[in-house]
């Protein structure tokens, strides 16, 4: 995992020696000169950290679970596995819902990727990967075609035939180049266009149909690890997550980063958007989940317990945004109470860690799957 | 040279910071009551909040059993 390219090296003197006295003290002067401009500069991004520190704090007027202490608390929840997914050879590093509520693909460490029918638990497409370690897949909007990829670093779209003559893998198309693997890829609003993060430390958007890269967004300063798409309403924007603590929210058509929010101690593993696109949750290897509203420009809740110790891998809103579904690398999902910050239930069942969780799109059950190689339905 | 390539990702820095400090912002007692708000009104139809009637979760209703 690289170190963060905004600090700047250490500084080396100017290797002259056997240049003549009048170059060296010129190139002396300019090293002096180039400290100087350095140092400034240093001093300037601290001031600057500073003032929007100051200015985020002058909002801060109050605490969201103060704000929620009139609502209503929430009940008993009746939450089970309604299906369990086996099939996968290895750990299931993550998966998505198909629009259709009702299909879901998932991927896994042993080159597999699956489509299955979540009613019936009936696997309907099966394609293995030339690489292991598959760390993303997403459903396209259409239900007509599947992307994956991982450590072959590239994103590789795959169209669902339901002839049974043809192989899925000899209609394989390559979309997304990275330099190091593919940590997570989401289709846009359309079948045409792919948004992908890397270990490379960037994020990317593509065109489907001609694997040409139409906007990359640098500016994380290691392995992005996440990203997620604001609510089609809400506009042109993601959110991405990365071993550098930050997470950061990004305009796709200029590539510029819009607002960066840095509270985590440790990797991001996951983001979500709150479902009005007002805000959005993170999950980290600090075993916190965090909450951080984008008008008001801050975190607003940390979702946290002493007993909790182990990083969050995923996490997803219920349909309201109530819900805050978690799941950890100690085999548990936490469900929170977003407004109010506390835990209301903990859902036992996986044998080993989660490591990808989603909600369906009518929000009616979610998908939780783990490295005990199964996904489980829960509602 | 590595000097100045830290001096350009400092200037990139720099303007980053400027950018972001010029984000409008609202006070967080505005932006809370915006989430409960909708929290509130979403929460009818969200059936992991609620729980439906047993019928209509194709999750939670009974599956019919082969006896092969």
């Amino acid at each position: 995992r690289r170190e963060h390219p905004w600090e700047p090296g250490p500084q080396t003197p100017p290797p002259c020696l056997s240049l003549p006295a009048s170059c060296r003290a010129k190139m002396a002067t300019e090293g002096l000169h180039e400290n100087e401009t350095l140092a400034s500069l240093k001093g300037e991004a601290e001031s600057l950290k500073g003032r929007l520190e100051e200015e985020r704090a002058k909002l801060h007027d109050v605490e969201l679970h103060q704000v929620a202490e009139r609502v209503e608390a929430l009940g008993q929840f009746v939450m089970k596995t309604r299906r369990t997914l086996k099939g996968h050879g290895n750990k299931v590093l993550c998966m998505d819902w198909c629009k259709d509520k009702r299909r879901i693909v998932s991927s896994s460490q042993d080159g597999k990727v699956i489509v299955w029918d979540s009613f019936t638990t009936n696997k309907e497409h099966a394609v293995t990967m030339p690489c292991t370690w598959v760390m993303a897949c997403a459903y396209a909007p259409s239900g007509c075609a599947i992307a994956c990829g991982g450590l072959d670093n590239k994103c590789s779209v795959y169209p669902l035939t339901f002839d049974k003559n043809e192989n899925m893998a000899a209609k394989k198309k390559s979309v997304a180049m990275h330099t190091n693997y593919l940590s997570a890829c989401s289709f846009t609003n359309s079948d045409m266009q792919i948004l992908t993060a890397s270990g490379d430390g960037t994020c990317a958007l593509w065109d489907v149909e001609s694997g040409q890269l139409l906007q990359s967004f640098h500016g994380h300063g290691a392995d992005v690890l996440c990203l997620d798409l604001a609510p089609s309403e809400t506009g042109n924007t993601f959110v991405s997550g990365g071993c550098d603590k930050k997470a950061m929210v990004w305009d796709m058509r200029s590539g510029q980063c819009i607002q960066s929010f840095e509270t985590h101690e440790s990797d991001i593993n996951s983001v979500r958007y709150y479902p009005s696109g007002d805000a959005f949750a993170s999950g980290s290897d600090d075993a916190t989940c965090r909450l951080y509203d984008l008008r008001a420009d801050r975190e607003v809740a940390i979702y946290s317990k002493e007993s909790i110790i182990f990083g969050a891998s995923s996490v997803d809103f219920s349909l309201s945004g109530r819900l805050l579904f978690g799941g950890y690398n100690d085999y548990t999902i936490n469900v929170w109470d977003v407004l109010k910050g506390s835990r209301v239930s903990i859902l036992f069942g996986h044998e080993n860690r989660v490591s990808t969780l989603r909600v369906s799109p009518d929000g009616t059950a979610f998908c939780s799957g783990s490295w005990d190689h199964t996904l489980r339905i829960w509602a | 040279m590595s000097s100045n390539a830290s001096l350009s990702s400092l200037q990139r820095l720099v303007e980053q910071l400027k950018l972001e400090a010029g984000v409008e912002r609202i006070k967080v007692s505005q932006a809370a009551a915006e989430l409960q708000q909708y929290c509130m009104q979403n929460a009818c139809k969200d059936a992991l909040l609620i729980g439906v009637p047993a019928g209509s979760n194709p999750f939670r209703e009974p599956r019919s059993c082969a006896l092969l």
